[in-house]
């Protein structure tokens, strides 16, 4: 009945394959013959959804279980939003086409901060009542996943409960309760009331923050007796055990990962101070071999990709990357089938991988120094030294990689115009290095990047206040006027965004109506240059008499409660002001799963022995 | 080398797919399969594969054409046991053949293509009508500009039968008409499209397929 329902409209929508489904190993389920149907949804085009791995797995894992099924949907381009709403069309799956508002959960995956309005405004598309208590005890259960989910915050009264940590280990859980709930009549409240008993589930209506006599923020408690505390994160112990789909969905149009993902480790220990997934996926594990090499070999034969990517933080780190690497280079070299590493090491041993898998194409390089000089790159714990770079830029150009690509944040805590220097020192050295190896200059090329840095939750830099926009530009200016070689590119990011991201990052509830009100006004699609309205956003701020300044700058004491207290990666707060102590001491931090143990807790709250990783057994 | 010709149906569930997608899933499909494809030289290897004609977006076919090399000699029946299950639904391989002796490729013989459209309207006078005229001239816009052309002598012959419109229009590399033209001509506002059948001629100038040709 629904098979067709967006067929005469898509004939003037550009990309309407972004809209069609039936992709190869898509599943399509019967409706009628389920107990429950989840609708995952990603708050961004088709082509950004379904190039991430966590979408996809999710996905995959619900639909194994014959009583569930979980479609797709995706933020649609702006194009077709304009026919749906002018035809008054709601928002649909691209399964079976099923109306948004008649699924029994919708889920919605949390990037990036950025793609929050696309959530307001997909609800809406959707015909759900964008605000949870305006749904009724039809409206589907909204859910949330994913990063941003560590402070769920700013969308507290959007979603109607969040899964902390990682989705794969819950999801299952949490349906199989929905099931119930809904069997025994439940109602909507009870409902909810029942997913505050699984571990990792965070349902905001059940808490509250509290305020001094003088309105400081004290922490948020739960409203209720029986409601936990402080939700932890949920954490997959086993990766070589855990489910890992591989009949994987392979979409008609060019996505922006196309190809293999292969996750071989989930986290990373080296311990970067501003990365907040570095802290979210702790401890570090990894896949053994066995299992990396068997699922390797399934996916090649049921998706039919011609690429495999070595996908993980910090790929270079797996223990076994090197065996890894060789096997599969080794069995895929005469199919058609190419092996990538996406996360290089500025190290020569990357190098070497990548030398071994890129073995006719050297398509360019990129290395993350991050800051430009060795202080500020202690202070952020970047293990990581010139002769590191130098090194292996010059493996690289004796190899016969021609492109550099340098990636460095700016603004980072205690950074100084010095520290600007040093990123152009840096790149001029790797020009310098080039020429030393007495190669065609035409088809060399140093391209410098640079992000502003976003003060993160759940990071020892969850403290330090963003630099002002004003001086952020300066300092982009400074890297302009400075990189004046003809060999080096200069590309950075604008600082709005940025502003704005720190905000929300380090949100709290009052923030919620500001993001309801900017939507109204028309924002959306933030993420993309070209829709994002900076004065709308700075009309909402005013309107509701919040100051954005006291989020993006703010410069909390360790011991004042933060928005995000209540939720645990397994990290302790008093880690992470430790760290930030050591970082302005410039005192470096091993990586823990080579190194020392640097007492984070995660271990410990986890129950979880990381050093049993690089042993090659999972704990 | 071993050349094959195959026929195949874009079905409703892949009409949005661009050609560009198709040529993906194809390749996809011919790996998952393990169909012994041979790849062009180069840094950037792919799968030799040509399509007698583009495929629109939007439009649905049942009868399209492309060549396809392999490294090895398989019997066509063969190749299309393994490889159908292993297409996206809606995409069908149909009908194959293998090539004997050096032939022109596909898309230097295609000279028709028969569309379908479905329709509310008896619509045989006007059709009458314009069969009648003399010259169509039509305005084609592309990059270089815009370019007024009679597009009378490529339609070969329109009709009804049904509640559906035939079109039987020219497709070569160098005369071509689009079906939209037509039915802006006829003032038909369907945008759904179906490609029937894809032609050559023979030496009698009839209007044969591919494959037919190929016995020929
Ligand atoms: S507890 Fe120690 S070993 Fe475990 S993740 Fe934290 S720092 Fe690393």
């Amino acid at each position: 009945m629904h098979e067709n329902s967006y067929k005469d409209l898509l004939h003037n929508v550009e990309k309407p394959s972004r809209y069609s489904g039936n992709e190869w190993n898509v599943v399509k389920k019967d409706l009628e013959k389920i107990d429950l149907s989840i609708c995952l949804a990603f708050p961004d085009i088709y082509e950004v959804a379904m190039s991430h791995l966590g979408f996809k797995i999710l996905y995959h894992i619900i639909n194994s279980r014959d009583e569930f099924a979980a479609e797709r949907v995706n933020a649609p381009w702006t194009d077709f939003e304009k026919i749906l709403r002018e035809k008054n069309m709601p928002l649909r799956s691209l399964e079976s086409q099923l109306e948004l508002n008649k699924f029994d959960l919708v889920g919605f995956t949390l990037q990036y901060e950025m793609s929050y309005t696309n959530i307001l405004n997909m609800l809406d598309l959707g015909h759900i009542p964008v605000l949870s208590q305006d749904r009724g005890e039809d409206a589907p259960l909204v859910i949330a996943g994913g990063p941003c989910a560590f402070n769920p915050e700013p969308l507290h009264n959007i979603i109607d409960a969040f899964v902390i940590g990682e989705g794969e280990e819950a999801i299952l859980e949490l349906l199989d309760t929905v099931k119930k709930g809904k069997k025994q009549g439940l109602k909507r409240d009870e409902l909810l009331r029942e997913l505050t008993k699984i571990q990792g589930v965070y349902v905001p209506k059940y808490y509250q923050g509290k305020y001094d006599e003088n309105g400081v923020y004290k922490g948020t408690f739960p409203t209720d007796e029986g409601i936990p505390k402080t939700i932890t994160k949920r954490f997959i112990r086993d990766m070589s055990q855990s489910s890992f789909p591989q009949d994987m969905m392979v979409p008609y149009m060019d996505i922006v990962h196309d190809r293999i993902m292969l996750e071989i480790c989930r986290g990373c220990s080296r311990g970067c101070r501003f990365c907040q997934a570095g802290m979210l996926y702790r401890p570090v594990r990894e896949k053994n071999l066995e299992t990396l090499l068997e699922q390797a070999e399934k996916l090649v034969k049921s998706t039919g990709y011609g690429e495999i990517s070595l996908s993980s933080l910090s790929s270079a780190d797996h223990s076994q990357i090197h065996d890894l690497a060789k096997g599969l280079v080794d069995t895929y070299k005469d199919k058609g089938v190419g092996v990538s590493l996406p996360s290089l090491r500025v190290d020569s041993f990357s190098i070497e991988l990548a030398e071994m898998v890129q073995q006719v194409r050297k398509t360019g390089l990129t290395f993350a120094p991050e800051a430009g000089s060795q202080r500020l790159r202690d202070v952020i714990n970047k293990n990581v030294t010139e002769e590191n770079l130098i090194n292996a830029v010059s493996d690289a150009f004796k190899s016969g990689w021609n492109r550099v690509k340098l990636y460095f944040m700016i603004g980072l805590p205690t950074e100084t115009y010095e520290d600007l220097d040093g990123i152009v020192d840096l790149a001029e050295k790797v020009v310098a290095e080039y020429k030393k190896h007495g190669k065609n200059m035409k088809r060399f090329s140093v391209t410098v990047s640079t992000s502003s840095f976003v003060p993160k939750p759940h990071t020892p830099f969850q403290w330090v206040p963003q630099f002002s926009k004003e001086e952020l530009v300066n300092r982009q200016n400074y890297l302009k006027s400075k990189l004046k070689s003809r060999y080096i590119n200069y590309s950075w990011h604008d600082v709005e965004v940025s502003y704005l991201e720190a905000i929300f990052a380090k949100g709290d509830r009052k923030l919620a109506d500001v993001l309801y009100t900017a939507w109204k006004k028309g924002c959306k699609m933030d993420g993309w240059g070209e829709h994002f309205k900076y004065d709308i956003w700075l009309d909402s701020f005013k309107e509701l008499e919040v100051n954005p300044d006291n989020y993006a700058y703010a410069t909390p004491q360790a011991d004042n409660p933060l928005p995000w207290d209540h939720i645990s990666s397994g990290v302790n707060k008093k880690y992470m002001a430790l760290e930030y102590k050591r970082a302005l001491k410039e005192e470096i931090t091993e990586d823990c799963s080579f190194g020392a143990c640097g007492g984070c807790g995660a271990c410990n709250n986890l129950k979880y022995d990381v050093k049993k990783v690089r042993r090659g057994q999972d704990a | 080398m071993h050349k094959y010709w195959l026929k195949y149906a874009k079905g409703e569930n892949v009409r949005f797919i661009s050609h560009l997608d198709l040529l993906r899933a194809m390749d996809r499909a011919i790996r998952r399969a393990g169909v012994p494809i041979a790849y062009s030289q180069g840094f950037n290897p792919h799968p030799k594969l040509s399509f007698a004609t583009p495929l629109s977006v939007g439009v649905v076919s049942h009868g399209d054409y492309l060549e396809m090399e392999l490294t090895e000699e398989l019997e066509p029946q063969d190749i299309m046991e393994t490889m159908n299950p292993k297409l996206p639904e809606g995409i069908e391989i149909l009908e194959m053949e293998k090539l004997d002796g050096r032939k022109p490729t596909l898309g230097a013989i295609v000279a028709a293509t028969l569309y379908k459209v479905e329709i509310k309207d008896d619509l045989d006078n006007q059709i009458q009508e314009l069969l009648n005229e003399k010259e169509l001239m039509i305005e084609r816009t592309n990059k270089k500009g815009t370019k007024i052309i009679d597009i009378r002598p490529l339609i070969y012959n329109i009709y009804t039968k049904g509640n559906c419109i035939y079109m039987l229009l020219a497709t070569s590399s160098s005369a071509n008409v689009k079906p939209k033209e037509v039915l802006n001509l006829l003032s038909i506002d369907n945008p759904n499209i179906d490609k029937e059948e894809t032609f050559c001629r023979d030496e009698n100038e009839k209007f044969i397929t591919p494959l037919e040709w190929l016995k020929n």
